[in-house]
This record gives structure tokens, sequence and C-alpha cells, in this order.
């Protein structure tokens, strides 16, 4: 579904230095690493928000890079993206944000616009919350909302660049169900980007590594987890180790089940 | 030189989305309201004054010189061909040129410009080609009936102050020594100022980084330099024409 070959990008440093990646039909891949590593900027360029300075990227097998505006538009409309900081529109409502691209660019009748706005938000969580102002939400109700923008248009495609950012457990737990479900719902690729190990371990396919510009390894979670690399190793169990330990849900069955010591508390 | 390429780039993408009429045609309309037809009464308030201000400065000489028959034609050459173009783009640019910075800045700052692409939708219809035309539209407009008020501020000013009558006034003005021609320099000179506020209150709102003091910074700059660039251009047309 993507395919990502020997990419560069530098912004006076290198911050993408060879990336090769592909991210199969169908899976909820994530995308993780240290800060800097480039996941971002990475995410951008498979967007088509980015060019790149050399490498390919293609998209459901066409290729993004050095595309004309018209023919890059059309492949972007495959596209979904939800960004780190939210970005909705501040001077639409919640339903018109939600609508924005049904009606700017489907030119979809307004009985069904109104049909399918009412779903996403309702598929969110976000039931009649159509006429609210984006200002008076909370975090974590308008990062539904950009998911849903990013998933009404239903695009094979979704990119998320932190949804769980500054959320708490609760909405964190919430927020990855919800990718999960979007999975199943629309049949799309999500590349989810998330410095949430734990959570987004829980719910991956698969897992990209990003180290200093480069993809370190890729594949299924256990593989990655037992990737011997030293930067691999720091940064899975520097991120993971000191603080809470292993998710009790990658923790072999017997300590998973065991008592928990008295006050002990999981959110 | 980027000061001007990034004018350049921006009224390009404005004629583009026009002529392929892909602008967004909700967002000129909303942008002519809110920028435009809200700025009139602010553009009306300071054109009338201004027109009596010529007046009050003239008084002395036209009573010396008993020349109250050319108070018209003084003020219709002071304000068709200089005073209402040059007070109406900066009126335009302190109240409508800042207003798109800050506006376009606080979006590309926050990412929904960004927003926009990652949803196919090019910013240069929705935002810029909307915005460029408001801007051009609001100054040639303004400018236009700013100088039809001014004058009134100057006939009345005259008829109260040197109780010179308002046919004598309109006669002085259309008496032969005035003709569409300084009409038409004047609305020469909106239309350019017209594409200076529009041109750099928008390439610099696009082009501002760095959170909440990057819009301040960008706001500033604009303002300032669309102010500098009137008066040169200003400057060239009058040049360009002298003797017409």
């Amino acid at each position: 579904m993507i395919q990502v070959r020997r990419l560069y990008k530098s912004f006076g440093e290198p911050v993408l230095r060879g990336v090769e990646l592909n991210v199969p039909p169908g899976r909820l891949v994530g995308l993780v690493g240290a800060p800097a590593s480039g996941k971002s900027v990475l995410l951008r360029v498979i967007a088509g928000l980015l060019e790149p300075d050399a490498g390919s990227v293609k998209v459901r097998g066409q290729e993004l890079v050095g595309l004309g505006y018209a023919r890059r538009a059309r492949l972007m409309a495959s596209i979904g993206m939800a960004f780190q900081n939210i970005a909705l529109f501040d001077h639409l409502t919640v339903g018109e944000n939600v609508a924005f691209p049904l009606r700017r660019r489907e030119k979809l009748a307004e009985a069904e616009v109104q049909e399918r706005v009412a779903f996403e938000l309702a598929a969110v969580g976000l039931s009649g919350f159509e006429e609210r102002a984006v200002q008076g939400l909370s975090g974590g109700q308008k990062r539904r909302v950009g998911i849903a923008r990013a998933a009404v248009t239903r695009p094979p495609v979704l990119l998320y660049d932190e949804p769980a950012a500054g959320l708490d457990p609760v909405s964190t737990s919430r927020m990855f169900s919800l990718l999960v479900e979007q999975k199943r719902r629309l049949g799309s690729t999500l590349l989810v980007v998330s410095s949430d190990l734990d959570r987004l371990f829980e719910v991956t396919d698969e897992v990209i590594l990003l180290h200093a510009g480069r993809v370190l390894c890729q594949g299924p979670l256990e593989r990655v987890l037992a990737n011997p690399h030293p930067a691999a190793r720091e940064f899975l169990e520097g991120v993971r180790a000191p603080s809470v330990g292993p998710s009790p849900s990658l923790l072999p069955a017997a300590d998973r089940d065991g008592p928990l010591p008295p006050g002990a508390f999981f959110p | 030189m980027e000061f001007v390429g990034g004018i350049a780039v921006v009224l390009l993408q404005a004629l583009r989305a026009t002529l392929r009429r892909s602008l967004d045609v909700e967002q000129l309309r909303e942008g002519l309201i809110r920028l435009g037809l809200h700025s009139l009464p602010v553009v009306f308030g300071t054109a009338l004054f201004v027109g009596g201000i010529m007046v009050i400065q003239s008084a002395p000489l036209m009573t010396r010189y008993g020349a109250h028959s050319l108070l018209g034609w003084g003020a219709g050459f002071g304000i068709l061909r200089e005073i209402g173009p040059i007070l109406t783009g900066l009126m335009i640019s302190g109240r409508v040129g800042s207003n798109n910075t800050a506006e376009l800045g606080t979006l590309q700052v926050t990412e929904q410009i960004n927003g926009l692409r990652a949803l196919a939708i090019d910013p240069a219809d929705y935002l810029v080609a909307p915005r460029v035309l408001s801007i051009l539209v609001t100054t040639v407009v303004g400018t236009l009936l700013s100088m039809a008020v001014a004058l009134v501020g100057a006939a009345l000013t005259g008829q109260a102050l040197l109780g010179v009558h308002p046919i004598t006034f309109w006669n002085g003005l259309t008496g032969g020594m005035l003709s569409w021609g300084d009409v038409a320099h004047g609305m020469v000179k909106a239309f350019v100022f017209g594409l200076v506020i529009a041109g750099t209150s928008t390439a610099y709102g696009l082009r501002a980084k760095g959170g909440a003091p990057g819009v301040g910074r960008a706001v500033n700059e604009s303002v300032v330099l669309s102010a500098v660039a009137i008066f040169v251009t200003d400057a060239l047309i009058s040049f360009a024409s002298r003797g017409n």
C-alpha cells in the first residue's frame, strides 16, 4: 500500500537519510523512534505535504514524488491525515470541520454530507456535536474530531501523527481502540506515529523503528522488540523500562496475572 | 528580492485560481463583506475629515486672493489624483492588510493550512485568491467612494468656512480644468495599491513562523512594507504620468 525507497530530506541538517519501508494494505502499523528521528517528517512526506530531496514514495502503486499539482491532489485525496497539533479549522463548527472535505472536494449532496458527518461523529463518540464550536472542546474531543475529519472521505490510507498526545490514560485507551475500529470498519491502512509505545504495541500489526533518519527495523512486534541493535535496545528499554516497566499485556501470563502489591493502581 | 518574489507568487496564484474559476466563491463573498464592507465606515469617516482639512488649510489663501471659484478645482485635483488613493490605501493597509496577515499567519503556525493541503484542497483556491480579490475590490471601490466623500467634506467645509456655495464648488470641479483622466489616474493608483496590499499581507501571512511572536512580526513587517511600497509606487506612477 505504501512503499518508500531511499528517501532523503534535509532542513539544513539531514532528517531522513535513505528511508526504506513497506506498509502492507489493511494493516495498522506503528512508526516509532526517539525524538527528532524523523517520524513526523516522514509522515508528511508520505502525505504529500513535503517534497523529499530524493527518493520514491508510492501510495497504492502510484508514485507521489515529482507529481504535478493536479495528479498529486488526486493521489492525496486517497490519504487522510490527522496532525499532532490537531489543525482543526477554528472558524468552523465541529460539523463543518468534518464536512469540509465532503463539501469542498467530493461535492456530495447536502443530505449525504449530513448523514456522513453524523455517522463519523458517532463513530468517534461525539454524536450531536455538529453545532459545537471547536474552541469549546477538550483536547481529546478535538483529536477525535480530527480523526473523524481524516476518515470521513473513507480514504484507503490513514496517517496519524501522535493521535493520543496529551490525553489522559482513559482517553488514550479509547483513542487506540478507535483506530482499531477504524481499520476494521473502513479496511484502511493505518500508519500511526505515537510515543505511547505500550498502548501502540497493543494494537499494531507491525512496527517500524526509526533511528536517526533511517529505518532500524520493521516487522511484527516481537521481532522489533527482540532487535539486538544497541540503538533499538536503548530506545525500547529506555522508553519502556524505567518508570512503569513493560506493559502488562506484553508480560508473560504468569507475571501479568500475579497479585498486585497493596496500593498498586493501573489506570 | 525574496519579498518581491513572494508577492508575485501570491498574485499569480490568485490570478490562476480566478481564471480557472476554482476560487472559493463563499470565501470571496465573506471576504468582501468582512474585509470590504466593514471597512467602509472608517474610510468614509477619514475621507470626510480629510476633505474638510484640505479646505481649512487652503482657506487663508483662497480668502486673500478671492479665488473661491477655484476651491472645487483645488480640492478635486488633490483628492482625485493623490489624497483619495493614498489615504484609502493606507487605511486599507492598516485595517484589512494587517487583519489578513494576522489571520493567515495564525492559520500557518497552527498548521491549519497544512490541514487544508492534507485534505487535497488547494490553499490558493480557498484562502489566497478570495482574499487577494477581496482586498483588490475593496481598495478600488473604497478609493472611488472615499474620493466622493472627501469632495463632499470639502464642499461642506467650503460653505461653512468660506461661504462658497456647493454649486460654485461643483462648477470649479467640473469647469474643464479637471477631467475623467484625473479620476482614472487615481483609480490606477488604487488598483496598484490594492495589489501591493493584497500581495504583501498575504505573502507575509503565509510565511509566518514561530508561533504568536512570529505572527506579530509578520503583521508588523507586512504593514510597514505595504506603506513603503504604497509611497514608492505612488511616486513612480506620478512620475510616469507627469504632464497627463
